[in-house]
């Protein structure tokens, strides 16, 4: 399987662009983010079985272990945003 | 998320002045994530890294390629690449990634790459949170229900096919249980995995990531054999699929290979003990473990190990379970790692927690 790699001067485009936007999001809201945390959830949600299928295929866990294995994310999630609406 | 309020001095002001905490993100945070597992070992410090309001570049293990392209797929479907991203490749391009100066750099993985992170944040003062591992100790006291043990060693040193950094390593036992120990934890295995292991055609037992670390856990079992470990079961391999079926070995010492690094693999030495104060001094004599368990009723007999040596974390009567908990820190100490991760620890370690005192 091939992966797509960038190349030096990108990479650190790449990271100057970030730097920029940390300075920006510094002062985001707590609703601010929540809301990337929730979607970076719902987005886990809708790729759930993909990520089952990805572990199998790269050294065929089962499905049932990897099922075990994510669901600590979620968990963290959820005390994140308890967190952050404190 | 709030400031921290907290009391000032009378020397400064006393409560006429206003001391606080407050808690700022590092900024731009590198995530180099590992094989063993690539989506959980990813996304729950990414989410504590977003909760402080940082950015991130995520480099993913080029090992699970598979599971490396959704990582990347599930983030650029979120993020915009200013603010999460993935850099997919090999050490090289960890390499590159490391020549730049990110605010704080999160690594999880062995203790040699561990060096390289930490020298190369080194040259920009970066913070480091290392998630390393190491040769995770169980002790049986005498006390112990056998039974009990033998099911909860079984599941945590062989889920994931061993490869994983808080399972346990190896077990240690007092010489006058031992076999009854081996008998418990021989029949216990073969009843969770059948007599002659999964078999080479299993879709419920994993495989060894690759054929290095095959070949290399695969070297440590026979170089065990070759100088006095045996086989009680398990032990059957196949080159063909990276196969090592779930394996117990008895009279292994501490001179052999297998004892030396962590396994990260199906195999579970059993060493004996003459007193726990001797076990406990077989512990400290290595590095510091990420985990150590210690099974038994006799409340004194545990505390004796606990207090008697240093862990990233402790179970008792159980394995690796504290991993689960998100109001738990969770990390290692000394050679299994560095920073704490999980809930409200994970926060403050992408956070700057900045001093502010009001006159």
């Amino acid at each position: 399987m091939e992966t797509q790699t960038i190349l030096g001067t990108e990479m650190t485009a790449l990271f100057a662009s970030q730097q920029h936007t940390a300075l920006r999001i510094k002062k985001a809201s707590a609703a601010e983010r929540i809301a990337r945390i929730i979607k970076l959830k719902d987005v886990l949600t809708d790729n759930f079985d993909l990520m089952l299928k990805a572990e199998y295929d790269d050294y065929k866990k089962p499905a049932e272990e990897a099922k075990l294995t994510l669901g600590p994310i979620f968990d963290e999630i959820d005390v994140a945003v308890a967190f952050l609406e404190t | 998320m709030k400031p921290q309020m907290v009391t000032t001095p009378e020397a400064l002001g006393g409560e006429a002045v206003i001391s606080k905490i407050i808690f700022e993100p590092k900024g731009v945070c590198l995530f180099i994530t590992p094989w063993n597992y690539p989506f959980l070992l990813t996304f729950r410090p990414l989410i504590a890294c977003l909760a402080a309001g940082n950015t991130a570049i995520i480099k993913p293990s080029e090992l699970t390629p598979h599971s490396s392209a959704l990582i990347k797929k599930i983030i650029s479907l979120t993020f915009p690449e200013d603010e999460v991203s993935v850099i997919e490749g090999a050490a090289d391009v960890a390499s590159d990634l490391l020549d730049l100066p990110f605010d704080h750099i999160h690594y999880t993985g062995g203790s040699r790459v561990g060096k390289i992170i930490m020298k190369a944040a080194a040259n920009h003062l970066s913070s480091v949170t290392l998630e390393l591992g190491g040769k995770s100790p169980v002790v049986l006291d005498d006390s112990a229900d056998f039974e009990d043990a033998a099911g909860k060693i079984a599941w945590g040193k062989y889920f994931n096919c061993g490869q994983s950094c808080i399972a346990p390593d190896y077990v240690l036992v007092s010489e006058k249980r031992k076999n009854d120990f081996i008998k418990t934890m021989k029949a216990t295995i073969e009843s969770m995995y059948g007599d002659g292991g999964p078999g080479v055609d299993s879709l419920t037992y994993p495989r060894l990531v690759n054929a290095h670390h095959y070949r290399r856990v695969k070297n440590l079992l026979e170089d065990a054999l070759e100088n006095g470990a045996n086989v009680i079961t398990g032990g059957t391999v196949d080159d063909s699929d990276n196969y090592i079926s779930p394996t117990l070995l008895d009279n292994v010492n501490s001179d052999h290979a297998i004892m030396k690094e962590e396994i990260f693999g199906p195999v579970l030495p059993v060493l004996t003990y003459r007193t726990l104060k001797d076990a406990v001094d077989y512990i400290n004599q290595g590095e510091r473990p990420l985990g150590l368990y210690v099974f038994g009723k006799d409340k004194a007999a545990i505390e004796s190990v606990i207090n008697g040596t240093t862990a990233g974390g402790s179970v008792v009567n159980h394995v690796a379970m504290h991993y689960m908990s998100p109001f738990l820190p969770f990390g290692g100490v000394g050679n299994s790692g560095m920073g704490r991760s999980h809930g409200h620890f994970g926060f403050i370690d992408f956070s700057n927690q900045r001093p502010v005192l009001e006159m």
